[in-house]
């Protein structure tokens, strides 16, 4: 009976198989460009901005006549968020629809992941991806569209030591693949000129990198070198400013595009260098397509240079490639292998033996109101550094006196304020948990992405409203909506389940709700305005912000308020008693299910404020979710999932553990050393520091 | 008062309680006994309304019962659980301040309640802030029952009162049942221990594996053999 | 005929099923096909975990990247044949799981199910920034591929006999194990475990065994995924990956065999069924870029997560119970 099921679920199992198979059926007169752009998941921030690109490149072809008399059609499969994804992808892509060329991801892990694949089809690709291991791979079908990290690493060191001739160079990086690769890169770099680099790295989800900072500082750095994405660099530009370090810094493309700059005040970039694939001269061709201006009009969003026009050219050169020797995908890839000073809209290619088509890059510094000034060009083949049009401007960087490493114990205690205030949200997280599991037993694994969800809705109550505070108001009622509305639509239904049961449906829901973000708001991360203040000022020598001490003041009044509620109210007894026993409860006359709805909008309002108290400092994107989850998870084995004084110290405990170890342990294993301390609470002491030891439900 | 009219209950396979009729007539205390797993603790809690009945009908007053546990402790029928099940986390002014919840809102003054069930169990007063799970046995029960009180009810339902309870403090628990019926509220007391219980109760009802095998006066059951058999088993 | 005989037979037939796929279809619905087989077999091993003993495991992804990692730091980095590599990285697999088991256990609930994410995290972390040995971020790549012995044989034609074959045998001994001893006292401890240890049952060892032998195996589809794709990144074995593995196997239906397959094809497959329906709504006159278009194509994610919500709330034996019931309770 059981094996028979078996083979019927094979069976189940490849009929989508079969259906996946059927080819589309390809039109004569078009000729498809395919492409696997990721629109879906983490990767889709610079996935969904290269398919935009590509999207208007074809247009624009097809607009100026097409290629030999055929329109050009532009098939992208998503590459998802994983390698696995992307190669399936690029299979896909090939298999379904006969290409001449094709434009693909523009992460590396998935560059490296499809070469095999790209290698075997024989057929050209365009990508972005700048590590170095790519080249490794030999594959003489890839072409690099934008200068690869090494050009940038090398134009990085060379306005530290030729321009700005500074002598210790401090790098902060970003813990993945594109950090590492960088600052690798860079010490090789350096040593090579007999500079030892001092480094502090510090995760993606990261949200106070002072401490890494004034490590450096404290080391003696007398320039800042910065490897990161869009979120986190503006996170290290603002813990900068903030600490007062007055050092020059030289940044990367992510401080050339206004996904970050958009999120900085302007005095937090001035002085600030940083590389740009592309200057857009307006005097330049492509000013008659007008193109930028057009992109941003139609898909609201401010194209980066660096991505957008690589892959605009791109496309136009394999248009072109096209036009002159036909559609064979060898005859192609030979073309674009063979380009010399082949004149483009933003500027000449050539391809060099290794594939890359550009080797410059550009050096700009900002000046007032986040105006970018270009510095000079920078160009691998050549090395030296050209003079430019600003090279007078480099002198006025230097600071007039170096900055002073404050005193030991001021340092720590700004890293103590700093852990405090990122550990009062997840505090707040933290309560949320506990609040609802006391209640209703459920472990509401979605919290972080409510979290999320909540600073979102606040972007969009504001944007709505026209002011701060109502908008902000509104968010929150929202959330306490949302949270009712959990209530009634997953934790009703499932309030009988088995525990596990439960634990799934909350990350499913968490998934939904996540991806519902994705879809609405978008994958950049965004600034929330703040009714209080987020300049920061200097109080004895502790940089705080208005902003900041309303979190700890909020965070300390919600904790007093929760206090009060249930343990001076009636209706806090009433809570607490179910919690304890339910039926017992029911027995009592208690409204149980009246009790359930508001604990779930107390959580619905909690995860609400937080998102909307990290929004302004430490801003937010879809894929935040998770590692506030994480770390809010451990807050609360910290200090026991049974306790509201254990949730409140459990958070403010992982806030210190982060900055702490940050700073005295190890930037780069301190979210380690949080999980290692939360498995073994798990181990040794499951009811964390203030639980009771109880008999677990479940 | 209280009617219960061919009630069935099943769990999964098992009948817990078959075709049971009983009544209890206003201002009466009646006792309910039988061996453990007789079924008497499943027929308090369907009519509290913790378990749906398969069939038959539960009548208060004259309105037959079909809501929820929590709207039928606001008409006056409250269910005082097997093993007390305080709250073992709250003080035991909060235990008793919870119990209003059926005809108090939130912001309601419960001293005049709060001070009659002091001066009724005026050990509770004694122990007013003290938590739940640190008292005794015995205070605890005194505990559930002035959390009964609380509730204002018409009807009282007591699970086995005397449980755990070393027989001075059984009987005292038992003077207090007395005296709340000679209040004239409605008993029905479920009991091991016959003897107590029959002394408080004007009749009794005895089940046997879900069915009721005999009832009848107090004075009549204490000397029904069929009583020591549903307990001791047919020999 | 015997259970036993019976359940060859099937299991033939099933591999003459295969076998078929294999001739007659492409490289991308294989390439899926793969894939998805890769997930039965991790799926049974997360079953023999969650789904006999009841232990709430969101790591198995961690076991798989156990293996698929050690297996390729050793080929690649010591040059070690295949024969010594494979064995090493199900040993290590074996030993790690027995040695987080064993306080692991203790916990229950969701206790436990953070602990194993925080056992996830901790080597996500580890493969990230160990850059000394796993090369960190950008991983290992140049993998030798398993069917780099037939180049003439396209890849996904060339692994579907391997994964194939070795996705059978998991499948055939998952069920031998199910019927065995050691299967009914997984189950009983899964069911009431101070029952289970009233009828002398070590608790105990039990959970460490099933949790060991989920190990494994996951171990064993993170060898077969390395020596497949040929690279490997900490990416491919976060704990959103846990995670996916045990939406599989829920809604395929927990505690069987049959709904750890159900569970693992239908969810490799879903997303690309979706974007199917995305293409064929936009050929059947929908606009590409309205609400419908959008979600199918860009949003399976959500659909997954409400598909997932939906069996938990209105199937809760999962896609095989469904089954079982449609086709009569026989059993």
């Amino acid at each position: 009976m059981r094996f028979r099921n078996h083979a019927f679920a094979l069976m189940l199992g490849l009929l989508p198989a079969m259906v996946a198979t059927a080819g589309r059926a390809q039109n004569e007169d078009e000729i498809v460009l395919g492409a696997t752009c990721a629109v879906t998941g983490q990767l889709a921030a610079t996935g969904l901005t290269v398919f935009h690109a590509l999207e208007m490149a074809v247009e624009d072809v097809n607009a100026a006549g097409g290629v030999n008399g055929k329109k050009l059609r532009l098939v992208n499969e998503d590459a998802g968020s994983s390698n696995s994804s992307a190669v399936t992808a690029y299979i896909k892509l090939v298999q379904q629809h006969k290409i001449p060329f094709a434009f693909i991801s523009s992460y590396s892990p998935q560059i490296i992941a499809q070469s095999t694949e790209i290698a075997r089809v024989g057929i050209g690709a365009m990508h972005a991806g700048g590590a170095t291991d790519i080249e490794a791979l030999n594959n003489s079908y890839l072409f690099r569209i934008k200068p690869p990290d090494q050009v940038n690493t090398k134009a990085v060191a060379s306005v530290a030591l030729d321009d700005l001739k500074k002598k210790k160079p401090g790098l902060i990086y970003v813990q993945n693949d594109y950090g590492q690769g960088f600052a690798r890169g860079l010490e090789e770099i350096f040593a090579a000129r007999g500079i030892a680099m001092i480094k502090e790295s510090y995760g993606p989800g990261d949200n106070d990198m002072s401490a890494q900072l004034q490590s450096l500082v404290n080391q003696g750095a007398d320039v800042l070198l910065t490897a990161g994405f869009n979120r986190d660099s503006a996170l290290v530009l603002r813990a900068r400013k903030a600490l007062g370090i007055t050092l020059p810094v030289v940044g990367q493309q992510a401080l050339g595009v206004s996904a970050t700059t958009d999120l900085l005040e302007a005095d937090e970039l001035t002085g600030i260098y940083a590389l740009v694939d592309a200057v857009l001269d307006e005097r330049k061709a492509y000013d008659k397509t007008d193109f930028l201006r057009r992109y941003e009009e139609r898909y609201k969003l401010k194209p980066d240079p660096s991505f957008i026009t690589n892959y605009y050219d791109g496309v136009w050169m394999v248009a072109d490639a096209i036009k002159q020797v036909g559609e064979d995908p060898k005859k192609v890839r030979d073309f674009i292998a063979g380009l010399k000073d082949y004149n483009a809209l933003t500027r000449a290619y050539t391809t060099d033996a290794k594939g890359n088509m550009t080797n410059d890059v550009v050096i700009v510094r900002y000046a007032e109101n986040k105006v970018q000034i270009p510095v000079r060009m920078f160009s691998a083949l050549s090395g030296a550094a050209a003079p430019g049009p600003d090279q007078s401007a480099s002198d006025d960087t230097t600071p007039a006196a170096p900055t002073a490493a404050p005193s030991a114990i001021k340092a720590a205690m700004q890293t103590m304020f700093n852990g405090i205030a990122i550990g009062c949200i997840y505090a707040l997280l933290a309560l949320g948990f506990v609040l609802v599991y006391e209640a209703t037993g459920v472990v509401n694994f979605a919290n972080g992405q409510f979290v999320v969800i909540g600073a979102f809705l606040g972007i969009s109550g504001i944007a709505a409203l026209g002011a701060t505070v109502p908008g902000t108001m509104l968010a929150l009622a929202a959330m306490i909506g949302l949270g009712i509305l959990f209530f009634f639509v997953v934790y009703r239904p499932l309030q009988t389940s088995p525990v596990v049961t439960v634990i799934v449906g909350t990350i499913a829901v968490g998934i939904i709700v996540q991806n519902i973000g994705l879809l609405i708001w978008g994958p950049l991360p965004q600034r929330l305005p703040s009714p209080f203040g987020v300049t920061p000022i200097s109080v004895s020598g502790i940089v705080v912000s208005a902003h900041i001490v309303a979190v700890i003041a909020i965070t300390a009044l919600v904790v007093a308020g929760l206090y009060l509620l249930l343990y001076r109210t009636v209706i806090g007894a009433r809570m607490r008693a179910v919690a304890q026993d339910a039926e017992a409860a029911k027995l009592m006359g208690i409204n149980v299910a009246g009790i359930y709805a508001l604990t779930w909008a107390l959580a619905g309002g909690l995860a609400g404020l937080g998102g909307l108290l990290m929004g302004p400092v430490w801003f937010v994107d879809a894929s935040m979710g998770d590692a506030l989850a994480l770390k809010s998870f451990a807050a609360t084995i910290i200090g026991g999932f049974g306790s509201v004084p254990g949730a409140v110290l459990g958070g403010l405990i992982v806030g210190l553990a982060e900055s702490l170890g940050a700073a005295y342990i190890s930037s780069t294993y301190k979210d380690a050393l949080v999980f290692l301390l939360m498995v073994g609470f798990l181990i040794a002491r499951p009811q964390g520091l203030f639980g009771e030891a109880r008999g677990d439900r479940g | 008062m209280l009617k219960v009219d061919s009630l069935s209950v099943r769990y999964g396979a098992v009948q817990a309680l078959d075709n049971v009729s009983l009544h209890v007539a206003a201002g009466e205390t009646v006792a309910l006994l039988g061996a453990n797993g007789a079924g008497k603790t499943t027929l308090l809690r369907t009519l509290s309304g913790l378990v749906k009945p398969a069939s038959g009908a539960m009548i208060l007053g004259d309105a037959v019962l079909t809501v929820g546990a929590e709207a039928r402790v606001r008409l006056g029928l409250v269910h005082v659980p097997e093993r007390r099940r305080i709250f073992g986390g709250l003080t035991v002014e909060e235990n008793l301040k919870v119990a209003a919840s059926a005809w108090a809102g939130a912001a309601a003054d419960l001293s005049g309640d709060l001070d009659k069930i002091y001066a009724f169990l005026p050990r509770l007063k004694e122990r007013r802030a003290q938590l739940g799970w640190s008292m005794s046995g015995g205070e605890q029960q005194m505990l559930a029952i002035g959390r009964a009180l609380m509730a204002r009810p018409k009807v009282l339902l007591l699970d086995e009162p005397s449980l755990g309870l070393a027989p001075r403090i059984a009987q005292d628990v038992f003077d207090r049942v007395a005296e709340i019926a000679r209040q004239g509220v409605t008993v029905l007391v479920v009991e091991q221990n016959t003897a107590l219980a029959l002394k408080v109760a004007s009749r009794g009802y005895v089940l046997e594996t879900g069915r009721i095998v005999t009832d009848g006066a107090s004075t009549a059951l204490l000397n029904d053999p069929k009583v020591r058999e549903a307990y001791l088993g047919r020999a | 005929m015997s259970a036993d005989k019976r359940q060859l037979i099937w299991l033939a037939l099933a591999a003459a099923l295969l076998a078929v796929a294999g001739l007659t279809l492409e490289g991308y619905s294989l390439r899926l096909l793969n894939l998805a087989l890769l997930n039965v077999i991790t799926v049974i091993g997360l079953n023999f975990a969650y789904g006999y003993c009841g232990i709430i495991h969101l790591g198995q992804a961690a076991f798989v990247g156990i293996g698929a990692y050690v297996t390729a730091l050793t080929t690649v980095k010591l040059s070690w044949p295949l024969w010594a590599s494979v064995p090493t990285a199900l040993i290590a697999s074996a030993v790690f799981a027995l040695i987080v088991s064993v306080p692991l256990i203790r916990l229950k609930g969701h206790y436990l199910a953070l602990a194993t994410v925080g056992v996830n995290v901790i080597l996500e972390l580890v493969a990230k920034n160990w850059i000394e040995v796993t090369n960190g971020y950008n991983g290992v790549p140049g993998i030798p591929r398993l069917t780099d012995a037939w180049p003439a044989v396209p890849t996904e034609k060339a692994f579907l006999p391997i994964v194939g074959a070795m996705a059978l045998v998991v499948i055939w001994l998952a069920l031998r194990l199910r019927h065995s001893h050691l299967g009914r006292a997984m189950i009983a401890v899964r069911d009431d475990e101070t029952a289970a240890v009233t009828v002398g049952i070590d608790v105990g060892r039990i959970k460490v065994l099933a949790f060991t032998l989920s190990g494994v195996v996951g171990a064993l589809s993170g060898v077969l995924f390395a020596h497949y794709t040929g690279f490997i990144s900490p990416t491919d074995f976060a704990v959103a990956q846990s995670i996916l593995f045990l939406m599989m196997l829920v809604v395929g239906g927990e505690a069987s065999v049959l709904g750890a397959i159900l569970g693992a094809v239908a969810l490799t497959f879903l997303p690309e069924l979706m974007r199917d329906l995305a293409a064929a709504y936009v050929s059947a006159g929908g606009g590409e870029k309205d609400v419908i278009a959008r979600m199918l194509k860009d949003g399976y994610l959500v659909v997954y997560g409400l598909i997932t919500l939906a069996v938990l709330m209105a199937l809760p034996k999962g896609l095989a119970g469904l089954i079982t019931k449609l086709r009569g309770a026989r059993s």
